[in-house]
Formats: C-alpha cells, sequence, structure tokens
C-alpha cells in the first residue's frame, strides 16, 4: 500500500510542489520562447519529456556502471545523443515544429530540468522509480507551458491551436494585445503565473497554521 | 563598420536575455549582489569567447566535409563542458580566490543556455570566423549587461513594497518583462 | 612511492577518459543510425517543397527545372541566396528562381521566381519564424492587405529589376514593418542575382 502510494508521491511531484519551472526555478530559457503558440508550448514539452524520460532510463540502467568522476560528461553525452535524435525526427517528419521550435531544440540539452533530474534522482533510483519521476517532472513542465501558450496565444495572436488543423480564431484583430507575443509578455505570463501559484501556496500555508493554531487552542 | 553594427546588433538588438530568452537561470538565480552578477557574466564572456573560437573551426573544417552535421548538439556541449573545466583548472591555479567565491557556479555556465545558443547561432547564420568572433563578444556583452542591470534592479527591489504573492521570484520577472520591453526598443536601431 | 601513486592516478584518468569515449562511440553510433533514417526524408521534403513551388511559378507544362551550378551569389550581409534555380523550355532558360535566407524579424527562407524580363510570377516561404499574428501574417493565405490581395500575392506581375520598396511598389504589413522591409530585402536579393544569371547566359 505504502510502496505505491510512494511512487504516486513521486509521480505527481513534478506537478505542483516541486513544479520545474515555477517552483525550482529551473529549464526556464524555453519555456518563455517557444510559448507563442499552444502547438510549439505541446510540441516542446513532449520532446523535452522525451529526452528526460529516456536519459533518466539509460543512466539509471547504467548508474552502476558510470564512474564518479567523469558522470557530468557521461550525462551530457547520454541527454544529447536523445536531443539530437529528437532535433533529427522533427526535422525529417514535423517540419513545422522544428522551424518554429529553432535553437530551442538543441537547448534542450542545456535544459536544467534534464542535468538536475539525471543528478539528483536517475543516477541514485531504480529505474521504475526514474520513470515515474521523469514523467511526472515533463507532464508538469508542459502543464506549464501549455498554461502559458494558452494566455499568449489568446491575447497575443487571438487564435488557438495556430499551426495545427485546429486553428480557431477567437479574438478580432482590434482585441489582440500585440506585447504577449514579444518577449516582455513572456515575463509577465510567467510572473504573473509564478505568483498565482506562490500565493496558493501561501493560503495553504496560512490554512495549516489556522487548523494547528486551533488545534492547540482547544 | 558592419563590424560595429554586428557588435551593436547582437549585444543590444538581439540581447541574449532580453530578446532571445537565453541564460535566464543564471540571470535569475545570480544576480542578488553586483559583485556576481559581474564575476558571473565576465566568465561566461570568457567562455563563450573560447567556445564559439573553437567550435566554429570544428563545425566547418572537419564536421562539415566529414557529414557529421548531425552530431553538433553532442559536439558543442561536449566542448563546452570541457573549456569549463579547462577554466575551472585555469582559475583554481591562477586565481583561488576568485575560484572559492564563484563555488558550485563556474560549473554551471556548461549548462547556461547563451553558450551553447550562441555558439549554433553563429552556424545558422552562417557568419565567417571574424563575425562569428563579433558576434559571441557582443552577445556576451548583453548578456553581462543584462546581469549588471539586473543587480542593480533588485537591490532596489528588496526595499520595495512587494506584495505578498510576488515576493520573491515573481516580481523578479515583472521585473525582467520591463527591462525586455525596454531593450526592444532597440529594434529598429540598424536597419 | 610517490611514483607509484603517479603512474596509477595517470592510468585511472586514462581509464576514465577510455569508459567516457566507450559512452560517446555509443551515443555516436546509435546517431549515425538515426540520421540515416531522418537525413533522406529530410532531404526529399526540400525537394518536394522547391519542386512544388517551380510548378506553381511556372504553370506552362513543357518546361525542365535545373539547379544552377555555375554561378556562386554572393553573401550580402546576413542574407545568403542559398540556391538557384532555372526553368527550360526546349533548352531555353524562360525564368527562375531563388531560395533566399535572412533575418527578418527572427529568420525567413524565400522562394521567389521570376521570368526573364524581371516579372515576379510568385512568391512562397518555405520557413518563416516571426510573431504569429504579426511577421507571420506575410505567410498567411488568409489574410489579406488593404488591396484586397495577400502579402506573398502582391508581388506577383510586378517588375523585380528596379527593386521592392515598401510603400512605393509594394504594401507592408500594417504592425510587421520591419518583418515586410526585410522580406523585400530577401526578395530583391534573389531577384538581382537571377537577373545577373539570366545577363550571363545571354537569356534575356
Amino acid at each position: 500500500m505504502s510502496e505505491k502510494s510512494n511512487k504516486l508521491k513521486i509521480f505527481i511531484n513534478g506537478f505542483l510542489r516541486e513544479n520545474p519551472l515555477l517552483v525550482l526555478n529551473i529549464g526556464l530559457c524555453s519555456s518563455l520562447g517557444v510559448t507563442t503558440s499552444i502547438f510549439n508550448g505541446i510540441g516542446m514539452g513532449v520532446g523535452m519529456t522525451f529526452v528526460l524520460v529516456m536519459s533518466e532510463i539509460v543512466i539509471s540502467i547504467f548508474r552502476k556502471l558510470i564512474p564518479s568522476a567523469i558522470r557530468l560528461p557521461v550525462f551530457i553525452t547520454v541527454i544529447a545523443a536523445f536531443t539530437t535524435i529528437v532535433q533529427l525526427v522533427l526535422n525529417a517528419y514535423v517540419e513545422s515544429l522544428y522551424n518554429a521550435l529553432g535553437v530551442f531544440i538543441p537547448l534542450i540539452v542545456v535544459n536544467c530540468i534534464i542535468m538536475g533530474r539525471v543528478e539528483a534522482f536517475a543516477s541514485k533510483n531504480k529505474l521504475g522509480d526514474s520513470i515515474l519521476d521523469g514523467l511526472g517532472m515533463g507532464i508538469g513542465y508542459t502543464i506549464v507551458l501549455v498554461g502559458i501558450s494558452l494566455i499568449r496565444e489568446l491575447l497575443g495572436g487571438g487564435t488557438l491551436f495556430a499551426g495545427t488543423a485546429f486553428k480557431i480564431e477567437v479574438l478580432p484583430e482590434a482585441f489582440r494585445i500585440g506585447i504577449f507575443n514579444s518577449a516582455p509578455g513572456g515575463f509577465l505570463v510567467f510572473g504573473i503565473l509564478a505568483a498565482c501559484l506562490q500565493a496558493w501556496k501561501q493560503y495553504q500555508a496560512n490554512k495549516e497554521n489556522q487548523k494547528s493554531i486551533e488545534g492547540g487552542a482547544q | 563598420m558592419e563590424t560595429i553594427k554586428l557588435f551593436i546588433k547582437s549585444a543590444l538588438i538581439d540581447n541574449v536575455v532580453f530578446i532571445q530568452y537565453l541564460a535566464i537561470c543564471p540571470f535569475i538565480g545570480m544576480t542578488n549582489d553586483t559583485e556576481k552578477a559581474t564575476g558571473m557574466g565576465l566568465a561566461t564572456t570568457f567562455v563563450i569567447m573560447l567556445a564559439t573560437a573553437v567550435t566554429w573551426p570544428l563545425y566547418k573544417l572537419v564536421m562539415v566535409p566529414l557529414g557529421l552535421e548531425f552530431l553538433q548538439t553532442l559536439f558543442f556541449i561536449l566542448v563546452i563542458a570541457s573549456l569549463v573545466q579547462l577554466v575551472e583548472f585555469f582559475l583554481k591555479k591562477m586565481s583561488p580566490g576568485l575560484y572559492n567565491a564563484m563555488g558550485v557556479y563556474l560549473a554551471l555556465i556548461t549548462t547556461n543556455c547563451a553558450v551553447l545558443g550562441i555558439t549554433i547561432n553563429c552556424i545558422s547564420k552562417n557568419y565567417n570566423y571574424v563575425q562569428s568572433l563579433v558576434y559571441a563578444f557582443g552577445s556576451a556583452m548583453g548578456f553581462l549587461i543584462s546581469m549588471v542591470i539586473m543587480s542593480g534592479v533588485r537591490s532596489r527591489v528588496k526595499t520595495a513594497n512587494v506584495p505578498k504573492a510576488f515576493a520573491g521570484t515573481p516580481i523578479l520577472y515583472i521585473c525582467a518583462s520591463l527591462l525586455s520591453l525596454a531593450f526592444l526598443g532597440f529594434k529598429g536601431l540598424i536597419k | 612511492m610517490a611514483e607509484v601513486a603517479k603512474k596509477e592516478n595517470a592510468w585511472s584518468m586514462i581509464k576514465l577518459g577510455l569508459v567516457l569515449c566507450a559512452y560517446a562511440v555509443v551515443a555516436c553510433a546509435m546517431l549515425a543510425v538515426v540520421n540515416n533514417f531522418t537525413a533522406p526524408k529530410i532531404a526529399q521534403n526540400q525537394e518536394r517543397k522547391v519542386s512544388q513551388a517551380m510548378a506553381e511559378f511556372f504553370p506552362d507544362s513543357g518546361l525542365t527545372f535545373e539547379t544552377v551550378n555555375d554561378f556562386t551569389p554572393p553573401v550580402v550581409g546576413a542574407i545568403t541566396v542559398d540556391e538557384l534555380y532555372v526553368a527550360k523550355k526546349d533548352g531555353k532558360i524562360v525564368g527562375g528562381a531563388a531560395q533566399v535566407s535572412g533575418p527578418t524579424y527572427d529568420q525567413g527562407t524565400i522562394l521567389v521566381g521570376i521570368k526573364t524580363d524581371g516579372i515576379v510570377t510568385g512568391l512562397k516561404f518555405l520557413k518563416l519564424t516571426d510573431s504569429p499574428g504579426f511577421g507571420l501574417k506575410a505567410n498567411d493565405a488568409t489574410f489579406k492587405l488593404p488591396n484586397g490581395k495577400t502579402f506573398y500575392g502582391q508581388f506577383e506581375g510586378k517588375n523585380a529589376a528596379a527593386g521592392f520598396k515598401a510603400g512605393e511598389n509594394f504594401d507592408a504589413i500594417s504592425g510587421a514593418t520591419i518583418t515586410s522591409v526585410a522580406i523585400s530585402s530577401l526578395i530583391n536579393e534573389g531577384t538581382k542575382n537571377l537577373l545577373a544569371y539570366f545577363d550571363m547566359k545571354g537569356a534575356k
């Protein structure tokens, strides 16, 4: 029973409590650069999750065979290999995504999230747990990316799902706020989202404090 | 003249942090005091210059003739990691004070998106060797400027009345967005 | 004793180096396999796009399309003419297309087709990464300028010999001036080189 709930904990850790973008503040570069449309956000999220999970798998399997002194270069090699695979496959089969994500695809290799999780988790844990951790972190990352792109695309471009077959024009031209499509907008939306999460966490912490005060008073 | 234009373009108009969204991690993580920010900026500049100087010939003179372009990401990041190790090694020997002050952040230059991003951009924008070095230097200066500016802004924010939800990192992103807006103003600077 | 320690140190470092090499070699081998599958597909995609565009630019039947190999356009600033293509009818050049890459608001790659008299037959975007809702409208089939045409459609039938200037012989997208002007620079660079090539071949 506790084994299962432990595994579940590892999985949903990456969603809220240790959300890599909003809480741990790592892996930020790609989250701001690719969120001008939902299609790009999902694409980046899936790509990054693929590299993260595959790297965690490989490093978890080989964790006893990687000498500690050269572990960082070996991690980099593994992560870079999977990043290149994503690059090549996207270029061949989903070219629109490849062009839209641009330089941020090879930058997946220096995404602090992947390096961080591989170092902190996969190199010390079993295969099953590592997969769950990778999936959890990847999904948490993708959720935030989609959230940011939703806001930015809707308010900035006025469309939903531009770049795919499901494109819907929502806002008429006069109501689009251009700033959300460019650099400042990215920072702005990110800051507001981070503040929302922080506010929610503070609210939770306050509730807990209230409970313990009332409990103590009784 | 073209060189100066390229320098201004890469430092201000296409600023690595505010326009290209690279190197956000050290931008947020290492700007709590100006000395640390400047030190990090200068160390990163050094690595960026070195990395561009090595990866450009590696790509153009070795990888392209051998048809190994698909290994670009792998080779570039390994070169950067090795260069950072070398820099660490030399810093330890030459200036142990600086080495100790930088601590673990020196190794983090490897995962600095700007370093890999700049080396890749030099190739994808088809610059020649000299142009690549100017572009790299300009971008690195742009990074240094953004670090220093942000550390100044942060010291002011410390004494400001920030709403509770924004305290800590969220307010930094709002500041970054305002700075980014300012840098967008450079867009029409060079035709 | 120190000698032995130094030797052991050197040997252990070499061992570590070899282990790292082993990982790197395996990674490279894996990537080479994937590349084998994807590289031909990527080249195919590119060819397909170009031949599709050429067919649109020059809809007459009986034309052959060739890549130009005897003329290297000079690189101007950050704009590169990637490739020049010619359309031939019965061995005579009737027009050509240029693939030009360069900076727009972000980066763009266009394919512009002209006949030997300099009249533009079409403009296509192979790649445009500008902001959606702004610069990206240049590639949008549903976006119409005040004159009723799409951005890329407005160049058809115009003479490229004088070069395109925003506001004078073509309309820029309002709110996307930098993109519009940059694209005109790409077009001008491409047509300039095409016309020079036509001259060189005595095709005008």
